[in-house]
């Protein structure tokens, strides 16, 4: 037998059983998509290390924002905030410095790998940004983000949708896709919310798209306008079912190879960036294997 | 109003514009893009328009797809974005420090382009006489900007007008004719087979001209229309030249024509049509084979289109009052326009009739150039206008020998003669006497085979014209010409307009082509 088939054997044994998973068929709610009357926000971050020279990494961090109002863009909404981080790591933790300065609890960030650093930043500054703007919005807006933050303060209207998940069932297969299997035998061209803990729902924004997230709101009250209105900008057929405010603001706020190749350059050309190719050389070598062998 | 942005190219290939959503931009259109980096402006013909998208066709045809087949309910996001126009242009002239140069350079990234204002026309220099039509942007016309071709060279060195059937060839004829009477050194001799450029019977033509009294106008039906000529012709004045190369003839039938012309001189045709071929076997004995006699009898009959002694055009009676040729003759040194109605008589009659006249007239440009030096410069101009040329100067007609047509256009220029070969069907014309139409006017051809044709002859690169040149609606053309400074794109304007406009005085500023 072949070794991918004993792969998938061994899997089908042991993790997929047709019972693996007791929904309860109440726990599924169908839902209708709702025009908002408010603006629909989006934030997402995105980072790249710019240059690894083994003991220091610097990275860029970009945190951006959408703002859509009745399906098209607000321009003068539409920002991206770029930041720089210098991360080293030393005897004593980790050196770090973000240009421009913020204001950040250095402690957690301190302990984690340098590699890790950006990823934390940014982290924190998506929620910053959430925060700040869920102070001003008003109660018929509505804010995307990317994934969920437990230490959000403000109950407003948030919608936190994760692309992946490691929900799990019992046997150990992912929720969203027995769910996503369920739903299609007995909920067809319909979008639907499954209730799984207190704040957690899998959602399907559109009837015809193949895939259903894990999304966290705060705000249960409202919670049929919050998902309604985000079914409503689920529609665009690139990514059917994804909010596409969510798509845009993940667009404008990555970093791409380009943009690191650039800034790379930036770096170490000028007068104090000679060192920085020596430097670079200490761990650049994975890299390089990459490029020559294996492209 | 800023319409695209400048995103790529080069200057052998084109320059690549995206579009802004809400521009309208049509091929053919001229843009203009100032370089604020260079301080170049660069003037830019639209030559392709095309749909994109930032999405991979993949997901493009998935979401058309969905839609189709399953009624999906989507809305496009951000759609101005997303799926947008990007246009193909080349660069036509660069101005630089307010003079204009061949494209050299090339506008930087992301400059606007913008469409052309009517005074930035002012590039385009003067120097034409016959004015033709107003620049044309695609679809849309300049009334205020006339162009006009420039007789001197033009004409002699000869035109092709070619379009699909009715686009407009005929008219662009009449216009140019007009314009061409208004001119002091020039005359044309018109051959029409269709008897349209005369006018009558509710059709404009030059008889309704306000210099009506500079055209003279030959018709076998001549009684019927006042001031008209009569187109008859007596055999005594064919000489064998006139048949060559357009009757079918072998070369025993064009050796026994000059055998019975030198032995009878005006009277051959009469003698070969009315003698016995035994009468003529005694007189040529085995020079002349019976079965010639006989065909070349047949042959020449049919041609002329003779019933008896007598036909529509020509007739073996003697000769009365003067001849058609020296009236031609004439009216061509008074400088007029000559129209010859072809149209009642059969295609070889009608290239006999023509190839006869152009014989004569030509005849008269090379003994005055050779002989008469000072005469010969005082002389106008001559334009000859054959309509379905390749009937005369077609690759297969030409393989069969050579004709008068071919000559004018090989060695016109020298004698001041030119040929304006009209025709539908380009690509039947021989490839050498293509290239010898300097300046051609193109009025919308569908045919691949004719657009090649045309494009690989003429003196400017069209080859980036060639879907404009498909599209071309009726009465617009592009005219190339090594002496205008670019492919121009015109609307012609209708002869009934220029007819109604030549008795008013026209204010409007006159911006013609350059002369070389």
């Amino acid at each position: 037998m072949k070794i991918h088939q004993k792969i998938m054997e061994f899997i089908s044994k042991n993790v997929y059983s047709k019972n693996e998973f007791e929904f309860k068929i109440d726990n599924f709610k169908i839902f209708k998509d709702v025009e908002s009357i408010g603006n629909v926000y989006a934030v997402d971050g995105g980072c790249g290390v710019l240059c690894d020279c083994g003991s220091y990494i610097i990275s860029k961090i970009k945190i951006g924002v959408t703002c859509y109002e009745n399906m098209k863009r607000v321009s003068s909404s539409e920002k991206v905030d770029e930041y720089y981080v210098f991360a080293q790591k030393t005897d004593s933790g980790n050196v770090i410095k973000i240009f421009p300065e913020i204001e950040i609890n250095e402690n957690e960030i301190k302990k984690c790998k340098i590699e890790e650093v950006q990823n934390e930043i940014r982290r924190y500054l998506e929620w910053k940004k959430i925060e700040e703007l869920s102070e001003k919005i008003t109660s018929n807006d509505v804010i995307l983000a990317d994934g969920f933050f437990e230490k959000i303060k403000n109950e407003h209207n948030i919608v936190f949708v994760c692309k992946t998940s490691r929900l799990r069932s019992k046997s150990g297969r992912p929720l969203l896709s027995c769910l996503n299997d369920v739903s299609k035998e007995s909920i067809k061209n319909e979008k639907w919310m499954y209730k799984i803990s207190e704040n957690e729902y899998i959602v399907k924004f559109h009837e015809k798209s193949r895939f259903c997230y894990k999304v966290s709101v705060k705000n249960l009250n409202n919670i049929e306008y919050l998902l309604g209105v985000v079914a409503y900008y689920s529609k665009d057929p690139e990514i059917i079912g994804y909010p596409y405010p969510l798509l845009r603001v993940d667009k404008i706020a990555r970093i791409r190879n380009d943009e690191k190749k650039t800034e790379n350059r930036k770096l170490k050309n000028n007068k104090f960036g000679k060192f920085l190719v020596s430097d670079e050389d200490a761990a650049i070598m994975h890299e390089l294997l990459d490029k020559r062998m294996y492209r | 109003m800023t319409i695209g942005k400048i995103i790529g190219g080069s200057i052998g290939e084109k320059i690549l514009i995206r579009l802004k959503s809400n521009a309208s931009v049509d091929v053919g259109d001229i843009v203009v893009c100032e370089d604020t980096k260079t301080k170049e402006k660069f003037f830019l013909k639209i030559i392709n328009i095309g749909i994109s998208s930032l999405i991979s066709n993949q997901f493009v045809e998935d979401i058309a797809g969905q839609n189709l087949e399953h009624d999906t309910d989507y809305n496009l996001f951000d759609s101005d974005d997303r799926f947008y126009k990007m246009c193909e242009a080349k660069i036509l002239k660069v101005k630089r420090e307010g003079k204009l140069f061949p494209a050299r350079s090339l506008p930087n990234y992301f400059m606007d382009i913008k469409k052309i204002n009517e005074e930035e026309f002012d590039f385009i220099n003067k120097g034409g006489e016959i004015e033709i039509g107003n620049l044309r942007l695609g679809t849309e016309s300049f009334e205020g900007i006339k162009l006009a071709l420039p007789a001197k060279k033009l004409i002699s060195h000869h035109m092709l007008v070619v379009a699909a059937t009715g686009k407009g060839k005929s008219n662009f004829s009449k216009v140019f004719l007009s314009g061409v009477l208004k001119l002091d050194n020039y005359a044309s001799v018109v051959f029409d087979p269709h008897n349209e450029y005369y006018g009558g019977s509710g059709e404009k033509g030059l008889r309704d001209h306000p210099l009506k009294d500079n055209v003279v106008y030959f018709s076998p039906r001549y009684e019927k229309i006042p001031g008209a000529e009569n187109l008859a012709i007596p055999t005594s004045e064919l000489e064998p030249d006139d048949f060559f190369g357009i009757v079918n003839l072998s070369s025993a039938q064009k050796e026994a024509m000059m055998l019975i012309f030198r032995e009878y001189k005006n009277e051959w045709i009469k003698k070969l049509l009315t003698e016995s071929i035994e009468n003529f076997m005694k007189i040529f004995g085995e020079k002349i084979h019976r079965a010639t006699f006989a065909t070349l009898k047949r042959k020449i009959q049919h041609a002329l289109e003779l019933e008896g002694s007598k036909g529509l055009v020509f007739s073996i009676d003697e000769a009365s009052g003067v001849s058609v040729y020296k009236k031609v003759k004439n009216a061509v040194s008074e400088r007029k326009i000559v129209i010859v109605d072809t149209s009642m008589i059969g295609d070889e009659t009608e290239k006999i009739v023509a190839s006869s006249i152009l014989n004569r007239v030509f005849r008269k440009y090379r003994v005055a150039k050779q002989k008469s030096p000072e005469v010969f410069s005082k002389m106008p101009e001559v334009l000859v206008v054959f309509e379905e040329a390749p009937r005369v100067i077609g690759s297969e007609v030409l393989s069969e020998g050579k004709n008068i047509f071919e000559r004018i256009a090989r060695e016109g220029r020298k004698f001041k003669v030119g040929l304006c070969a009209i025709t539908q069907m380009p690509s039947l014309i021989s490839g050498e006497i293509l290239s010898q139409m300097n300046t051609k006017v193109i009025l919308g051809l569908p045919a691949p085979a004719d657009r090649n044709a045309v494009i690989n002859s003429a003196a400017q690169n069209i080859g980036d014209e060639n879907i404009e040149i498909q599209m071309l609606d009726k009465g617009e053309a592009i005219i190339t010409s090594p002496f205008i400074d670019f492919p121009m794109p015109v609307k012609i304007f209708l002869f009934e307009d220029v007819l109604k406009d030549f008795k008013v005085e026209n204010p409007d500023k006159k911006i013609t082509l350059s002369i070389e």
